[in-house]
């Protein structure tokens, strides 16, 4: 029955609710496969122990859409769990446990998807190789020597490496897409809105979206199918009731599809050799179904990168201001006020958040908020304006996930701006507040290693059926499957 | 920047850095800062997203209302808890 393991969901849905497979032996079998493994992987926090009521054994008398239903799933410890601690990669929430569920957490429940656990996340979302995680590095199944990405590092970990068929992380700058690529695996960032934030750590809020990992395009379509709905806690909620599965589906006429390729993105400079030589050979793949290649000019690529983290230190610095000592996760001692704040936060919060709070605090100070943070603002404006110019003459924008292979811990830790070009070709999609998807395309050789590479499409915002339909069909196209690492494999043989 | 207002920084920020992490935070922060002064370099276009709501809102008339409560209603709580509109408690 460990075979199973490596399927996708939608492979495995029809026997589970034929009852062929049974839902509460194969979530037995896989929190079993995912706890042993994980000694090698670091990919989750906490385990979820708990056993399920008996009545998730009964029949579910289910109308509408196609949703994921009876599979396990994993979320990135920035979602609250009710009744499960929720650290957000931080010392300064340990043993935080909240009373309520985020509503994505919420709706997987409410199918009956049995929750495997809490993955590991850079601190606050905050990092782009999973090295910022207070509970010790996730590691990246294809060698583990390598970087599996960020901030969703645990959760991109826990799909490839089979220790669940789909998880959530979260995406504010490529945190799904570009640890979905180092993983090999299907990332998937919606439009600003299509999930709800409700229950959802906060970390720079007008970025921060809920987003999924899986190991097939249709696996995504059926997790959006179930969680991708009105929420009247979440006020920035826009989700529409739509069948994603039965969209994504839907005939393709290659020859009337327009794919927008940003020259700015294919700078031999920027992108190392195997990625750019994958990328090209998707782009060939596209262009001979018959899609159109259209080659685009995007001048403010080069201010994507800085805008970006100017906005997300502002909103960080003021969302992060929470963390008191008092009213979540670890408590202070001094008996002043003030200085049980400051003894809290600075031993509760690492490196790279401290950082990034005071650069969101330097950027909103008097004498400095209009050099930085309002031009930032208007920086991000422009690229909206500039990304609707493109989305007039092109379908969908492609484009490398992440300009590099996995590479080495600690390669990048002593400056923290290479780090950040990790996410070169991601964040004019949150700037936007439109979606993207990594699909594997191939692999690399670093170190002596094969490693994943990510093919990044784009689509205008809204435009998400569009797009889960050119990912599903595109993965026909190139006939690709997921296949797990070669030792992942063997352990599941044994 | 100048150690003095590196500190004062920290001051509004409410962190505190250690001796130990301070001439490494310093040297990373100025680098951070050199990075995003890149914006510097671009006349922006746009006037940028609102950071108001642009949306006119309605909102109902500010004036007591009453409600027929039910039997068994627990007067304390007016306004339902996150938990209890979520069904669970």
């Amino acid at each position: 029955m460990k075979e199973l393991l490596t399927q996708t969901a939608w492979d495995l849905l029809p026997s589970i609710e034929s009852g062929d497979v049974d839902h509460i032996e194969l979530q037995e079998l896989q929190f079993e496969f995912a706890k042993w493994i994980d000694g090698k992987l670091n990919a989750f926090i906490t385990w979820d122990e708990k056993v399920e009521p008996q009545e998730w054994d009964l029949p579910l008398a289910h109308e509408g859409p196609r949703c994921l239903h009876r599979v396990p799933y994993a979320v990135k410890d920035i979602f609250a769990t009710r009744g499960l601690q929720s650290t957000a990669g931080s010392r300064i929430l340990q043993g935080y446990v909240p009373p309520y569920d985020a509503t994505c957490v919420r709706l997987l429940r409410h199918e009956k998807n049995h929750l495997m656990g809490k993955t590991n996340l850079d601190e606050f979302a905050m990092g782009s190789s999973g090295e910022m995680s207070a509970f010790g590095p996730a590691r990246n199944p294809w060698s583990l020597e390598h970087v599996p990405g960020g901030s969703s590092s645990g959760s991109a970990v826990a799909v490839a490496a089979c220790q669940c068929f789909v998880a959530l992380g979260t995406d504010t700058g490529g945190s799904v897409r570009q640890p979905a690529s180092f993983c090999g695996v299907v990332g998937y960032r919606p439009s600003y809105g299509l999930i709800s934030r409700y229950g959802l750590i906060a970390y720079a809020s007008s970025c921060d979206q809920a987003g999924i990992f899986a190991r097939s395009a249709i696996d995504v379509a059926l997790t959006m199918n179930t969680i991708a709905k009105p929420d009247p806690l979440d006020s920035t909620c826009r989700a529409e009731p739509l069948d994603y599965v039965a969209e994504a589906g839907r005939e393709m006429h290659w020859n009337k599809l327009r794919v927008g390729v940003i020259k700015q993105f294919l700078d031999p400079q920027a992108i190392e050799a195997p990625v750019l030589a994958n990328f090209r050979a998707s782009l060939d793949t596209l262009a001979a179904a018959g899609a159109e290649i259209v080659e685009l000019d995007f001048p403010l690529a080069d201010y994507c990168l800085p805008a970006y983290y100017i906005i997300v230190g502002a909103e960080c610095s003021s969302n992060l201001a929470r963390y008191d000592g008092i009213r979540f996760g670890v408590k202070g001692e001094e008996p002043d006020l003030l200085a049980r704040y400051l003894e809290v936060r600075s031993r509760g919060f690492g490196a790279e958040v401290k950082r990034r709070i005071l650069l969101g605090t330097y950027v909103l100070s008097a004498g400095y908020y209009e050099a930085y943070y309002d031009r930032a603002r208007r920086v991000r404006g422009d690229i909206r304006a500039s990304l609707d110019d493109m989305f007039r003459r092109v379908d969908v924008l492609a484009t490398p996930t992440s300009p590099t292979l996995p590479f080495k811990f600690g390669e990048r830790l002593e400056d923290p701006v290479q780090m950040y070009m990790s996410d070169l070709c991601t964040v004019f999609v949150n700037l936007a507040g439109t979606a993207g998807i990594n699909i594997p395309n191939g692999f690399g050789e670093r170190d002596g290693v094969r490693l994943p590479t990510g093919l990044q499409l784009v689509c205008a915002p809204h435009r998400d059926a569009v797009l889960l339909r050119v990912a599903c069909q595109f993965e026909q196209l190139t006939g690709w499957r997921y296949t797990p690492p070669q030792w992942v494999a063997e352990a599941l043989a044994m | 920047m100048e150690r003095r207002a590196f500190d004062h920084l920290c001051e509004l920020a409410r962190l505190t850095l250690g001796r130990d992490e301070l001439e490494e935070f310093e040297r990373k922060f100025e680098r951070l800062l050199e990075f995003v002064e890149q914006v510097q370099g671009y006349s922006p276009q746009s006037s940028g997203p609102p950071l108001t709501l642009v949306e006119k809102v309605e909102l109902r008339r500010d004036a007591p209302l009453s409600f027929d409560w039910p039997e068994d209603t627990v007067h304390e709580y007016r306004v339902p808890t996150v938990i209890d509109f979520e069904g669970g408690g």
